[in-house]
């Protein structure tokens, strides 16, 4: 059902969308465009028609020329200040993107995992996405791009005590980027409860590894060996800070600045030499899920 | 000739070169072309979501209505301007038929019937879905949204259409009225064609100038072992090419390939000369993408979308003669009157 609220708030989206409108005075002009046969553009026409493209254009290219201007102090302001005009138009139309498929490296996948309990203790474990079960290949695809999505938008638990008195700006986007994780994550698990109603859900991030190529070559495994899945551990980032009080480092996972007098050191999502055992299970300890929550 | 009219007569070069970029009329024909293409792909896209409706969209999808909203509103600090009336709509059976509507449209546009107005509405129904289904969205999803969004600009509904049937039925009654030669436009050379291609060649180029910037930045693209990590990933593969780590000449050429046509596009895509092993390029490149790393919709539209760079005049010489030389008559009306 429609909320009744809908009408309220197209009316306030609309008026506060000043550029949207001008995309349909865009439109307009189109229609004029479009009778250009029948009647040739005026000069004032072709010049009013150059500001908007101009317009349009810029709004493609900086989105992902803002993308790729980040640096360790972040977007350049030039690029950053310019972008911010057309940031709502960009985002609007969706071409806010950065186009960077596959960059700067492929990388491992990342999946979600889940074990669907009955009120008899019987254990059901599932994948996602799973090439077998979502069909056709388009709806698999967009199962893995939500996988995926989980993996990016992911913040480790926190922030850290002293981040709060180092940079309370900084504290606080921690608390909306994990706000935002554990939404999501729970979405997740609501949505598996809906498909497997009256039983217990828990869910966990698992990273499917790709194998190095020199070891491929000498020991070559199937892709979907045991020893390439690792599961992703919910755990807390550790602040450590520096006796000359160095400047703020980046972090690359989050791909933002951390507060400035502080170095911190990430204490991994899963030690690197480890390995999920061959039976790939989802283990209580490793579950990625919020104790009540998932219930 | 003084200095100030030297320079005057330099910018009046460039404002006149700026002029026919945009504004000279041009045939319709790659749009209709890409219209099909698109229609049928977006088509296709809403059909599959209509088979999982509730996965994705409602109370219950795996990123709920409510999450979906707040991916967007700010509840978590920070907040964009993109929106959807799909996350108020929780009724499994309203979201059914606002399916069936979309379905019905995007049939339409695909077919060519009353393109001026299904193509907007396209677009705009495309747009809802996109901004409701953040995180299920891939490259696919941003190509045709993009494609569908130029091609309300143009005549896209000129040829191969219903439209282009009905024009000739109502052909006494369209050449009283104007509402009816907008409604049922001729394939006849158009500033709205040309401005509809403009952008979309301009916006393909930016795609890939960034796109293999992006790849720059990666140590792997340049070692060649890129195309190996790509074929690597088994929730890509369509089919099992581990083979090719036997042959490192090979995948790390494909790689140098890939980095070095991405960067180049922007530039190499326009002299005729080069234009034509570019678009072999972009066959191979996402012919590949469709085949092995089963992005099958996307490699297709890709490969349709660098379509926009075959001249107009030699997909009409080349399909429609008949087409083709009446709109090459109306052309030279359109000179005379200018």
């Amino acid at each position: 059902m429609v909320k009744a609220c809908l009408g309220t708030e197209i009316v306030c989206t609309l008026c506060l969308s000043g550029l949207t409108c001008g995309y349909v005075l865009f439109l307009f002009l189109s229609a004029v465009v479009m009778m250009a046969p029948i009647k040739p553009l005026s000069r004032r026409t072709r010049l009013l028609l150059s500001g908007l493209l101009l317009g349009h254009l810029l709004a493609v290219v900086l989105p992902p020329l803002s993308f790729q201007a980040r640096g360790p102090l972040g977007t350049s302001p030039s690029i950053a200040s310019l972008f911010a005009w057309f940031e709502p138009y960009s985002q609007w139309l969706y071409i806010d993107r950065g186009y960077a498929f596959f960059a700067p490296n492929p990388g491992p996948s990342h999946l979600v995992q889940a074990a669907i309990t009955d009120s008899d203790g019987e254990r059901l474990e599932v994948m996602f996405p799973d090439r077998t079960v979502q069909w056709p290949r388009l709806s698999y695809h967009r199962h893995f791009m939500l996988t995926e999505f989980l993996e990016e938008i992911y913040q480790p638990p926190g922030p850290p005590p002293e981040l709060n008195e180092l940079d309370p700006a900084e504290a606080q986007y921690w608390l909306g980027a994990r706000a935002r994780y554990e939404r999501i994550r729970q979405s997740f698990i609501e949505h598996l409860r809906h498909m497997y109603p009256g039983r217990q859900v828990e869910v966990r991030r698992v990273e499917h590894l790709i194998p190095e190529i020199l070891e491929f070559q000498q020991r070559p495994i199937e892709l979907t060996d045991d020893s390439l899945y690792r599961p992703m551990l919910d755990l807390p980032v550790v602040l450590e800070f520096d006796a000359e009080n160095l400047p703020a480092v980046q972090d690359a996972s989050a791909n933002r600045t951390l507060g400035a007098s502080a170095e911190r050191k990430f204490q991994a999502d899963v030690p690197a030499d480890l390995t999920v055992p061959a039976s790939r299970s989802v283990q209580a300890s490793d579950s990625d899920s919020i104790s009540g929550e998932s219930r | 000739m003084t200095l100030g009219s030297k320079v005057t007569q330099w910018l009046g070069g460039y404002f006149d070169a700026w002029d026919r970029f945009w504004f000279r009329p041009c045939l319709p024909y790659s749009v209709c072309i890409l219209r099909l293409v698109v229609g049928i792909m977006l088509l296709y896209s809403h059909l599959v979501l209509a088979a999982n409706l509730t996965v994705f969209l409602g109370e219950t999808a795996w990123i709920s209505n409510e999450a979906a909203q707040q991916l967007h509103d700010g509840s978590f600090g920070f907040s964009d301007w993109g929106w959807s009336y799909l996350w108020m709509i929780e009724s499994p059976l309203l979201l059914q038929l606002h399916q069936g509507m979309t379905i019905l449209v995007t049939a339409s546009f695909a077919i060519g019937l009353l393109t001026r107005l299904t193509g907007p509405l396209t677009w705009f129904l495309q747009l809802m879905y996109l901004h409701r289904m953040t995180g299920a969205l891939f490259g696919f999803d941003q190509i045709v949204t993009y494609i569908a969004m130029y091609l309300m600009l143009a005549p896209c509904g000129s040829w191969l259409s219903v439209d282009a049937k009905l024009r000739k039925y109502f052909a006494e009654r369209r050449s009283e009225s104007g509402l009816l030669r907008w409604l049922l436009p001729d394939a006849s050379p158009s500033v709205g064609a040309n401005i509809a291609s403009r952008l979309l060649q301009l916006h393909l180029c930016v795609i890939y100038l960034f796109g293999g910037l992006a790849k720059a930045r990666g140590e792997s693209w340049w070692d060649g072992t890129a195309m190996w990590l790509s074929i690597g990933i088994y929730e890509y593969q369509s089919f099992d090419m581990t083979w090719l780590a036997y042959y490192p000449r090979i995948f790390t050429g494909m790689t140098h390939f890939t980095l070095f046509w991405e960067v180049f596009y922007c530039a190499l895509i326009w002299p005729r000369k080069t234009r034509p092993f570019m678009l072999l390029g972009a066959v191979i490149l996402h012919g590949g993408i469709a085949m092995f790393l089963g992005m099958i919709t996307f490699g297709v539209m890709m490969i349709a979308a660098n379509g926009i760079f075959v001249s107009p005049e030699w997909i009409g010489r080349f399909l429609d003669q008949k087409a083709f030389q009446e709109a090459g008559e109306s052309e030279v009306a359109i000179s005379g009157r200018e």
